[in-house]
């Protein structure tokens, strides 16, 4: 067994560990398994918060496209994320858990039926949410499987991608349906301080072989210039502004969602709103840097991520096996908190909505929900083996869907006026839009923008979203008085 | 009703204009080894921890202060 291989399975050991520990605090409730009934602290919360919101994206995406178009990867998904993330903690993270602590909800879906009074748009919310959420899973899942090919060798010597995912899956699959979310949020704090470590090890032990972060950027400017810019021009001012609305998805993550309904109070938000745009400096930079650094040694096509290559020329075995699980800790820190939020979903929305309350056990319930985490695992390793689409690409188009359904969220929390129709026509015009723009988008050479004018698609959905919510909403009846009381602090 | 301050938009609105650096977009500068745009919102970034502590301290909701 190489080096890699031994650390990386060492890492995973330690994490089946750390997963079945927090079991052993399990009080065997439905609220303990989902939400660790409510009692998860600051320092936690913060790690466990970013740890999910870093995914393959950022470690393999972010350095990947800063490899092909340099730093404006950092503006347009880092410095965006550490403006409007903190923002969302405070007006939407807080607001929802002050709600799903009164009335005891666990999942969005939940919410805006009680919110809304509305069945309907309970189910057509659940149903987006996890067409939005598969493409999500899929980076990560596609992402373990690359890396661990990546660093064995490649694609004719390497393990097959689909071993690295299996294996990912699996162990994800074993802590997460046995011990719950207090087991995901231990696991996710190991996990990010983990990635976080080694991100940084990765940082200056690969810029130290290049002289210094200095001389490697001045390497840099001498043979491609172009990547240390941003463009400006009409096209680059409209993606940069739409993309500062791509964050903002983070406030409709169904994973987001539960941890934050996680919290012990509200007072544990404080760490995660002040240090969050701290960790993501500390995460991107080294990520953006790393990318834009790889085109001195690296000309493309590249077999496998950059970020591997540069691991694999600049490190040795021991190095590279603990590079390699710190990806892999940033992988699974997401995948974790998505795959049981998916199976929150189940149970909650569907299994306990629909009549099947008071015919099963509590466990029972629970194991419907492991059944389909399983189901959804399965499905996505499978489309894991046939898709063909980078992580970045993939990444931005389920960020867009989840961000374009931000003005439904704040409109529940904020909008007293608001009603059931008028949410229901925002969740449909999102779905309906994104369809849309995924399939015009097929076969589209590059980043697809709106007839080419820089805009993100994600503008228009999310435009259209607020627009029919706002006009549905007053064409409509207003809810009643009683409902707007529970919902709204006096 | 929920009342948040009116400094609050004024901030938000404030750091966004900030973060949309328009002007440097093409300055092409290596300063403290890095690419000057990609200092820039390095330093954003790092500058936006103490504005939040400002937000957290002065603007708490108060329906939150109870729990």
């Amino acid at each position: 067994m190489t080096p890699v291989l031994a650390i990386i399975c060492l890492y995973l050991a330690l994490v089946l560990l750390v997963g079945f520990l927090g079991h052993r605090l399990f009080r065997g409730t439905g609220e303990d398994y989902f939400l660790a009934s409510r009692s998860i602290g600051s320092f936690i919360l913060l790690m466990t918060l970013f740890g999910t919101n870093m995914t393959a994206f950022t470690m393999l995406g972010a350095s990947g496209e800063a490899y092909r178009s340099g730093i404006d990867v950092f503006l347009l998904m880092g410095s965006s994320s550490a403006l409007v993330i903190p923002f969302v903690f405070y007006f939407v993270g807080t607001r929802l858990w002050w709600l799903g602590k009164r009335h005891g909800f666990l999942t969005q879906a939940q919410f805006l039926r009680a919110r809304y009074e509305s069945n309907a748009l309970g189910l057509v919310l659940f149903v987006v949410l996890i067409t939005l959420l598969l493409p999500y899973v899929l980076i990560g899942v596609k992402g373990g499987g690359d890396v661990l090919n990546a660093l064995t060798g490649g694609p004719t010597e390497g393990l097959a991608p689909w071993v690295g995912s299996t294996l990912m899956c699996a162990v994800i699959f074993s802590y997460v349906t046995y011990g719950g979310m207090r087991s995901t949020a231990w696991v996710n704090t190991l996990q990010t301080i983990v990635f976080m470590t080694v991100g940084a090890l990765a940082f200056f032990v690969i810029l130290g072989k290049y002289g210094g972060l200095g001389q490697a950027m001045s390497s840099v400017a001498a043979t491609r210039p172009e990547l240390l810019v941003v463009g400006r021009n009409s096209h680059d001012f409209l993606r940069m502004a739409s993309y500062l609305l791509i964050p903002l998805s983070t406030g409709v993550f169904p994973h987001i969602f539960s941890h934050w309904l996680s919290a012990k109070s509200a007072k544990t938000f404080r760490s995660a709103i002040v240090f969050y745009p701290l960790c993501i400096t500390a995460v991107w930079v080294p990520s953006v840097v790393l990318g834009v650094v790889g085109n001195i040694d690296f000309q493309p096509p590249l077999q496998g991520p950059i970020l591997v290559n540069l691991i694999l020329q600049h490190s040795g075995g021991v190095l590279a096996g603990l590079l390699a699980a710190g990806v892999f800790a940033a992988i699974m820190s997401s995948l974790d908190s998505q795959t049981l939020s998916t199976g929150t979903m189940f149970t909650t929305d569907i299994v306990r909505h629909y009549g099947f309350h008071d015919r099963l056990s509590e466990s029972q319930q629970v194991l419907f929900g492991r059944v389909f985490v399983m189901i959804l695992l399965a499905v996505v390793l499978l489309l894991s083996l046939v898709t063909s689409r980078s992580i970045f690409s993939l990444g931005v188009w389920s960020l867009s869907g989840f961000a374009a359904l931000f003005p439904v969220i704040v409109g529940a929390l904020y909008w007293r006026r608001s009603t059931a129709a008028g949410a229901l026509s925002g969740v449909l015009t999102v779905a309906v839009l994104w369809v849309a723009f995924l399939v015009r988008s097929l076969g589209f050479e590059g980043e697809y923008t709106v007839a080419g004018s820089g805009l993100m698609p994600v503008v228009v959905m999310f435009a259209g979203a607020a627009l029919s919510f706002i006009l549905v909403s007053l064409f409509t009846m207003p809810p009643d008085d009683e409902v707007i009381d529970k919902f709204f602090p006096a | 009703m929920v009342a948040y301050p009116k400094w609050l938009a004024a901030l938000v609105f404030g750091v966004v204009v900030v973060y949309l650096n328009y002007w440097m977009w093409d300055d092409s500068r290596i300063v403290l080894g890095l690419p000057v745009n990609l200092l820039y919102h390095v330093v954003l970034s790092v500058c936006l921890a103490p504005i939040m502590v400002v937000v957290v301290r002065r603007a708490w909701p108060r329906y939150l202060s109870d729990d």
